[in-house]
């Protein structure tokens, strides 16, 4: 039986869990372990507790320094081993170690799955879904939850179906963006870009930020303020930010965001984008913007040229800070029927000054 | 015999005069149920028929009346108790609980107290709120009491017929709703038993299994009734007895459902209904849910006088549909 490596990696202990500190290492390289022998210790700020060894093998290699505070998913050791280990990566970013790990050969027998440790807080499912995974050898935590409170439900772990009828609601949400997007394109716009070096905590503050920034200068600009279809001035500011949903993209209306306060603000937001994820923005939600922002400051992507959506007057994109010299992309489209070219390069001042 | 469509007051009526007529040690005894005919109109004209030696008109004491009825069941009697509002019992509690149920218990099985006692139950009557509880939870947590809830005219007929033939004391507890209404199936002339601790399918669906008890059997079905318009099937179980209590159609059920609703007119808290989702999520039953169980129950409340909070205390149809219709909906 062929032999490859595995990287052991600093588990997540807890929902929050970012980093945890390598107490003690219990084993050394050339070491012989078996599934469930303790490997090492580590310590977070809520627990103390033993890693166990996923699968037989030898130990490799030692990676992590003793006392050392590493981040989730950092290798701490590296595993000889037979068995075929699924890795299981709670939700984090591979380790960039996973390139080290040799492809096994072809293997007659069938690969031993060693079932992953599941936290219980981690997946959340119907009694019936747990019994057929555990009967079938799936991994609960890669079916994804169409449930409430993303709870895997009978449906999406036992019928294929419903992946298909997502994707047709899919496709169905992608083609009703595209036609209203069309309808924009005849309307005479421009898009101006700067680049910005504001740095965020998190998306959502960030979004935060970017959603009450705008919503206040255009309140103070109350021809931007407007439906371009009715041309009536809006009573209240509404932006749209656009988010991942369960169904593609979401455009929740944020109204009044300015008028809250920020803490408020990025609750919401979080909120929402836990919502849209699960395919369950609230209704009224869904209209009265008079602007779009496409914040894809969490992602590696530099620029998008914004586009405007229909009876919006302005759209806003945030790229990812650049990786050499640590600044970000705004681009801004505006309609020129209601705003000029001068005015909106104004406005995009305000914004980056402001952020 | 077709079409006899009676109301649960003349289907217990029939199983009593039966009773009377079979054996000569069974009389009844209670307030107002001899020349008045009963609170209700359950025992009619049987003082009339059968005479006052063995339908009695007793003074206005729950405490006496359920003594006796102990007192003659140990002599060799089958009484049969009319409390004319089950929240009198509350009167005859130590009659009933320390003595007719445990006497058979406490005696190594040498006596038997083949005692009923039928009393009227619920809300829905304007009577408030000493007049309209729901007390079978109660009972049901006393060992060596049997407790029947009958649903409907042609259960009650048979489920009090063997209640009547039972060796020790059984709980008869009739909705008030139901005495006047006529039930949908016909009741035979004569004689027949439904064994107590044996739960009926009253009917079956694919998507959620419901388990009611007394008047909320007639409202599930009512909502039933409306769901099938929308697509949606629910299986009915109405346990009869809630103590013995049969769970076996409830797990066979859960099996093909994967959902369970449960659905009573007493108070949520503490309530006989919780004792269902227990066994079910204490056995293997557990492994098959697909979705939370969903509860539905009269609030925490005393009932009320004002006829429109009167309703709202407790399930009504509406309720039971939109329940059934959000856990089916949410939980695929």
């Amino acid at each position: 039986m062929s032999a490859f490596d595995y990287a052991v990696i600093m588990p997540k202990m807890s929902m929050t869990m970012e980093e945890g500190e390598l107490l003690a290492v219990r084993v050394n390289v050339g070491d012989s372990v078996k599934s469930g022998d303790v490997l090492f210790d580590v310590a977070t700020d809520k627990i103390d507790m033993e890693v166990e060894s996923p699968a037989d093998g030898v130990v490799k290699a030692i990676m992590g320094q003793i006392g050392s505070t590493m981040l989730v998913g950092a290798p701490v050791l590296m595993l000889e081993t037979a068995t075929q280990v699924m890795s299981f990566d709670f939700n984090t970013p591979a380790p960039e170690v996973e390139a080290v790990v040799e492809v096994p050969a072809p293997v007659a027998v069938a690969p031993v799955v060693v079932a992953p440790v599941v936290s219980l807080e981690s997946v959340k499912a119907v009694p019936k879904a747990r019994v057929i995974a555990r009967e079938r050898g799936i991994d609960l935590a890669s079916i994804t939850p169409t449930g409430p409170d993303n709870t895997v439900t009978f449906e999406d772990i036992s019928n294929p179906q419903v992946a298909g009828a997502h994707d047709a609601r899919k496709a169905a949400n992608r083609k009703m963006v595209a036609a209203s997007i069309e309808k924009t394109r005849t309307i005479p716009q421009i898009t101006l870009s700067r680049f910005s070096s504001h740095t965020t905590a998190s998306l959502d503050q960030g979004s935060a930020h970017l959603v009450a920034t705008w919503a206040r200068i255009l309140r103070r600009n109350t021809h931007l303020n407007l439906s371009t279809i009715t041309e009536d001035l809006r009573t209240h500011v509404g932006v749209a930010l656009i988010m991942e949903s369960k169904y593609g993209l979401a455009m929740p209306v944020f109204k009044d965001p300015d008028l809250m306060p920020v803490a408020q603000l990025v609750e919401w937001i979080k909120s929402t984008r836990q919502q849209s994820r699960a395919g369950k923005v609230p209704l009224e939600m869904l209209s009265g913007a008079t602007a779009s922002i496409f914040d894809l400051s969490d992602t590696k992507i530099s620029a998008a040229i914004p586009l405007l959506l229909p009876s919006h007057t302005t759209a806003l994109s945030v790229g990812a800070p650049n990786a050499a010299f640590g600044q970000s992309e705004i681009s801004l489209t505006v309609d020129l029927r209601y705003c000029d070219s001068l005015e909106a390069a104004n406005f995009l001042d305000q914004l980056v000054a402001t952020l | 015999m077709s079409d006899r469509k009676l109301t649960m007051s003349e289907a217990l009526r029939e199983a009593m005069a039966i009773a009377l007529e079979e054996r000569p040690e069974v009389f009844i005894l209670g307030e107002d149920i001899g020349i008045y005919g009963g609170a209700f109109g359950v025992t009619g004209d049987l003082y009339h028929r059968f005479g006052k030696e063995r339908v009695r008109d007793t003074p206005i004491s729950e405490l006496g009346i359920v003594g006796t009825a102990v007192g003659a069941a140990l002599s060799g009697m089958r009484p049969i108790v009319e409390i004319q509002f089950s929240d009198f019992t509350a009167q005859a509690m130590d009659q009933i609980v320390n003595q007719a149920a445990k006497i058979h218990f406490m005696v190594g099985g040498g006596l038997h107290v083949p005692l009923v006692l039928r009393a009227a139950s619920g809300s829905g009557t304007g009577a408030a709120g000493q007049h309209s509880q729901s007390l079978e939870g109660w009972f049901a947590n006393v060992p060596g009491l049997k407790v029947v809830m009958p649903s409907s005219p042609y259960e009650a007929k048979g489920l009090l017929l063997a209640a009547i033939d039972d060796p020790n004391p059984v709980i008869f507890m009739e909705h008030k709703l139901l005495y006047k209404v006529a039930g949908t199936e016909d009741v035979p002339e004569g004689a027949y038993r439904i064994p107590l601790g044996v739960s009926r399918v009253v009917r079956e669906g694919k998507d959620l299994t419901v388990v009611a008890t007394g008047i909320m059997v007639s409202r599930v079905l009512a909502a039933a009734a409306e769901l099938d318009k929308e697509g949606i099937a629910l299986t009915l179980i109405d346990p009869r007895t809630i103590s013995p209590l049969d769970m076996d159609p409830v797990y066979e059920s859960l099996e093909k459902t994967g959902r369970l609703m449960v659905v009573q007119e007493a108070p949520e808290h503490g309530g006989f209904i919780n004792e269902v989702i227990a066994k079910v999520v204490t056995s293997q039953s557990m492994g098959h849910l697909i979705a939370p169980v969903a509860r539905l129950a009269g609030m925490n409340v005393p009932i009320p006088y004002a006829p429109q909070l009167e309703k709202a205390a407790v399930p009504q149809v509406d309720d039971i549909i939109k329940k059934a219709r959000e856990v089916v909906a949410n939980w695929r």
